[in-house]
């Protein structure tokens, strides 16, 4: 698999040609913000690849805010799966960060058993990630060990030039798309490489500050006083979990739609909220706030990576940005 | 797949933060916050971010309902108007106008609001029209008038973090206007001292310089108490005083007898705590008071506003940034629905219906004469139907059987009505006694515009299209007024609606839609060019001078007792809003909070023997009810708080229905009460 140049000129058309085959979503600006938003012949020129990443993750696509599982009739008992295949859909503008985060829920959705409903949106999603050019203030992904420019877990990738994109794949589809826009771009070249490494060696710089390490070690350290005094601040909002692109706790629930008909829902949920981990006996062994605090950093820095080798934090930085009681995810992983 | 995001305004409290709805296949799927929006920047709270679930329930209405023989039955929007209309206009010819009575709602859009107070004035003949701001903020609408001369927060929200020091009482902001606690939080850290008072150990209290625990229904005293240490220490603004106001040597009268020593024995609050308290106000640069219904849910509740606004007056802390008095609003579009006229004595933009120069312009406006004096309020109305005098009532978006207080009275008044129509999203308690229900839709399947807590308009956008056969509010208005005979009532959308009101309501002038794509505008905005208004009262106070009005403390309408030794306070939590149709309803904030609670003081509880979780009985003069008891340190000895929200445990069978004289708001944070066991009580 090759990598290629695509010229300026000619991405839109190289999105035009994809888009004859495939649903893309992709960034554009809509009052004052970048959103990602299906594309269409019309809006393609829209397309905002040079701005900061998107407020929002992609994880809502693969594991929606609230999502239908089934529907059934209980008696007699009868379960309708909607069986329809989600449409091929490319996403363009993916950043690092995000790519990260996908990996890891991979690790745990997709272990076996794995999640049907995620699995599917997974297979039939296709991203078209791009180096970021500019972090944000709050952006911390190289502190925490993930470089703020795709390396693998993409189908392209496209790196900003002058003059075009330097555009590699990363998997067999990625192939199989620039094979249908081979008229519309060049065979990269090493002179493709060498500015693009330059690039990047620059946008590490940007990130300032003192490489994160030994999270466990920091989180275990604080004493519930810590806590206690972090717990003054959350209004259990809930937003951190869900913006955060790699927490993926979901309750369940079956609603009544009608006097014979049912319909099972996931939706998201986080571990900051009493009740979900109070127990139907009405018992909590996380009641206060100050230890579910715990609990959410814990995971983050101590369980998943038991369980998983690694921490469960990308430094995307959404979740200092939603919160309400200016909680700085940054300053609980600092010394 | 079809995929869109649409960019609206969440329809709970008053803060108005920004939201995108996600839509998938015509279904909302998900919130997700406008990171670019100019107050919530990108933040919410928990029930913002689950704000689509509940538009998707199976409970919503489909079609309009008439109840048969004690039971609902399904029925055409044809039929449904046409005896709607016809009821209407019966009771009108043969009782008068004055027999029908609409309450509006909070939760409609300001093109709908005008629609039902021009339905009700040009088409019904009459001025009674009110809606739930006369449970809310009636007190600071009165208030502030007097004062200010305008009823709205003075200031915007954002401005708040700039602040120096920051007062706030009876409102728990974290829980109920999270944004809001956002910049409260912002300010502190960037070194703003703040002061809390308040009966309840809330949130806010934690991270608070000052907590002072004032006993309910003792506002006025603390707040003169403030205002005396200031004088005494020569602390208040003279310059601002002298330039700015008026009536200062009769303020200066009222306070001189509320010392620390006089306020301490009325309100519980340690004199040296008020004493710093007050000083570190008067001494800040800039210094702001954010209240809510902890303020105006009381028979003193115009007293307390005035007296914020003494204070605010007293100390020069008005007409700038980051100063002003906050009066927090706790619906989405209760600002909105008092600018458009919802309300018995006043059409859009505050012009008064007794104004005869004001009633010739709607008069000629609207082509029909129009009744000259103010109408009944919520309760008045209540009143009147239990009298027999109030034939029909239609209410819109509205549930007075949990939101009145001393609901068996509100459940008398409803069922003594001829004819009652209810309006709604879901068969609510109130639409429940109905004759007639008609379906509305929700804020995601509409356009429009709503006005939030620091006066800003903003567009809501409809996401997806009406539920079953609901029909925005405006259209159903628009239908039954036709269906009348009524001319005048022909719009084909919410924006020519918003060009009528914006020719008849100076405050709204500048105001169109065009405007508001590039987001949203703060009242006054009296012309196409003008920015809008960030904070009122920059050179003048709109009633030209600030007016200071001494006012002495009164004991609330009911005191414990013997009997009921303990004072009853209400109020709301952050999982659930109002009540709670559209919380309960959301999968999140319902399995959070399942049911109501009373909060009891451990010395209390000790010596009723009730444990953590046990369920007791509750009583009132007006009522009892079974609830859980939740020990905790949150209220002091002698003060008990139950949430109001739930209609299996309804605070509001206990509250009185004694009112403020003038703003007839009810008195829903003070009253005598009595908790038992269950099984003495069983036994007794």
């Amino acid at each position: 698999m090759k990598a290629v140049f695509i010229p300026k000129e000619n991405f839109p058309k190289v999105l035009e040609r994809w888009l004859s085959s495939y649903e893309i979503l992709g960034p554009v600006e809509r009052y004052g913000e970048i959103v990602l938003q299906p594309l269409t012949k019309e809006s393609l020129k829209d397309v905002r690849l040079g701005e900061n990443r998107a407020s929002i993750s992609i994880k809502p696509l693969f594991l929606p805010q609230t999502e239908c599982m089934f529907v059934y009739k209980s008696e007699p008992l009868k379960v309708e799966i909607d069986s329809s295949k989600p449409v091929p859909t490319l996403v363009l503008g993916v950043r690092a960060c995000d790519l990260k985060a996908i990996e890891l829920l991979d690790k745990v959705l997709l272990e076996e058993p794995a999640d049907f409903y995620y699995l599917e949106k997974r297979k039939n999603t296709f991203l078209i990630s791009v180096d970021c050019e500019e972090p944000l203030d709050v952006c911390f992904c190289a502190l925490v060990g993930v470089n703020p420019y795709p390396e693998r877990g993409f189908t392209i990738n496209l790196s900003k030039l002058e003059g075009g994109y330097l555009a590699e794949p990363g998997d067999e589809k990625g192939a199989e798309l620039f094979e249908q826009v081979k008229e519309f771009t060049i065979e990269a070249t090493p002179e493709h490489f060498s500015p693009r490494e330059e690039r990047r060696r620059a946008l590490l710089e940007k990130f300032k500050g003192e490489r994160l390490k030994e999270l466990e070690k920091k989180i275990l350290s604080r004493d519930e006083r810590y806590w206690e005094e972090l717990s003054k601040r959350c209004i259990q909002c809930g937003g951190c979990a869900f913006v955060c692109p790699t927490c993926y706790c979901f309750y369940v629930i079956d609603k009544r739609m009608s006097p014979e008909d049912w319909l099972r829902e996931r939706g998201w949920d986080s571990c900051l909220f009493e009740a979900y981990q109070r127990m139907t006996s009405g018992e909590n062994p996380r009641k206060t706030l100050a230890s579910r605090l715990v609990q959410r950093f814990n995971h983050k820095c101590v369980y998943f990576k038991e369980q998983y080798g690694e921490y469960m934090c990308v430094g995307c930085g959404r979740c200092i940005e939603v919160c309400p009681g200016r909680i700085d995810i940054r300053e609980i992983l600092e010394e | 797949m079809s995929r869109k995001a649409v960019p609206t305004v969440c329809p709970y409290c008053g803060v108005g933060c920004g939201i995108w709805l996600q839509v998938e296949n015509g279904r909302l799927i998900g919130v997700t916050p406008r990171s670019s929006h100019e107050i919530s920047r990108g933040m919410l709270c928990v029930k913002g971010w689950t704000s689509h679930e509940f538009v998707m329930s199976a409970e919503r209405l489909t079609k309009p309902l008439i109840k048969r023989n004690g039971k609902f039955e399904e029925i055409s929007w044809d039929e449904a108007l046409k005896i709607v209309a016809g009821k209407l206009k019966e009771y009108k010819e043969t009782y008068g106008p004055e027999a029908i009575g609409i309450l509006s709602s909070a939760k409609c859009t300001n093109e709908e609001n005008y629609l039902v107070m021009k339905f009700a004035r040009a088409v019904l003949g009459t001025n009674n029209i009110d809606h739930c701001a006369r449970l809310c903020h009636a007190s600071t609408v009165v208030g502030l008038m007097k004062t200010f001369g305008s009823g709205a927060a003075t200031n915007s929200v954002n401005e708040l973090e700039n602040s120096d020091c920051i007062l706030v009482t009876g409102s728990n902001t974290t829980e109920e206007h999270p944004i809001i606690a956002h910049y409260i939080i912002k300010a502190k850290d960037k070194g703003a001292k703040l002061i809390v008072v308040d009966p309840r150990f809330i949130p806010l209290a934690q991270i608070a310089d000052f907590y002072l625990r004032q006993k309910p229904g003792t506002d006025v005293a603390w707040l003169n108490g403030f205002m005396n240490v200031i004088l005494e220490e020569g602390l208040e603004d003279k310059r601002f005083i002298q330039e700015r106001t008026e009536g200062f040597e009769e303020l200066e009268r009222t306070v001189r007898k509320y010392t620390p020593e006089y306020v301490e024995k009325i309100t519980g609050i340690p004199k040296e705590s008020l004493i710093a308290a007050a000083k570190t106000f008067a001494l800040a640069e800039r210094a702001a008071i954010v209240y809510a219904m902890g303020i105006t849910q009381h028979t003193t509740g115009v007293d307390n506003v005035i007296s914020i606004a003494n204070l605010a007056m007293l100390t020069g802390n008005i007409g700038r940034e980051s100063t002003g008095v906050f009066p927090l609003r706790g619906q989405s579009n209760v600002q909105g629905a008092c600018d458009m006229g919802a309300l018995p004595d006043f059409y859009s933009g505050y012009q008064r219906v007794e104004d005869p120069d004001v009633r010739a312009k709607f008069e000629r406006a609207w082509g029909v004469n129009l009744p000259p004096t103010p109408g009944l309020t919520v309760l008045e109305m209540m009143d009147k139907a239990l009298e027999g005098k109030l034939k029909a009532i239609y209410i819109i978006g509205e549930n007075p059987m949990l939101s009145d207080p001393d609901i068996s009275h509100t459940e008398k008044a409803l069922k003594n009505l001829e004819f009652l129509v209810v309006q709604d999203i879901f068969l609510t308690e109130t639409a429940q006694l109905a004759d007639i229900v008609l379906p509305a839709t929700s804020f995601a399947e509409k356009d429009g515009t709503i006005t939030n807590t620091d006066r800003l308009v903003q567009r809501i956008r409809k996401a997806i299209e009406p539920i079953g056969e609901s029909k925005p509010d405006w259209q159903i208005l628009c239908e039954l007024a036709k269906e009348m005979g009524a001319q005048g009532f022909d719009y084909t959308s919410p924006a020519e609606i918003m060009e009528e009101i914006a020719s008849l309501t100076p405050i709204y002038g500048g105001i169109d839609y065009e405007r508001l794509e590039k987001g949203g505008l703060r009242w006054p905005c009296p012309s196409k060019e003008h920015p809008g208004t960030p904070y009122l009262h920059k050179e003048k106070f709109t009633r030209g001078k600030g007016k200071f009005i001494g006012v002495e403390f009164k004991e609330p309408a009911e005191l414990p007792n013997e009997e009921y030794p303990f004072t009853l306070t209400t109020g709301r939590i952050g999982f659930h809003y109002h009540t709670g149709t559209m919380t309960r309803r959301t999968t999140l904030l319902d399995r959070e909070v399942p049911t109501g609670y009373v909060e009891i003081n451990p010395a209390d509880a000790k010596k009723l023997n009730i444990r953590d979780g046990e369920v007791v009985v509750v009583s009132s003069p007006r009522g009892e009810i079974k609830v859980k008891a939740f020990v905790t340190e949150r209220v002091t000895e002698g003060v008990i708080f139950i949430p109001f929200h739930f209609s299996e445990c309804p605070a509001n069978c206990l509250t009185n229905l004694a009112l403020d004289p003038l703003a007839k708001i009810p008195e829903f944070k003070a009253c005598a009460a009595k908790v038992e066991k269950v099984s003495i009580k069983k036994g007794g």
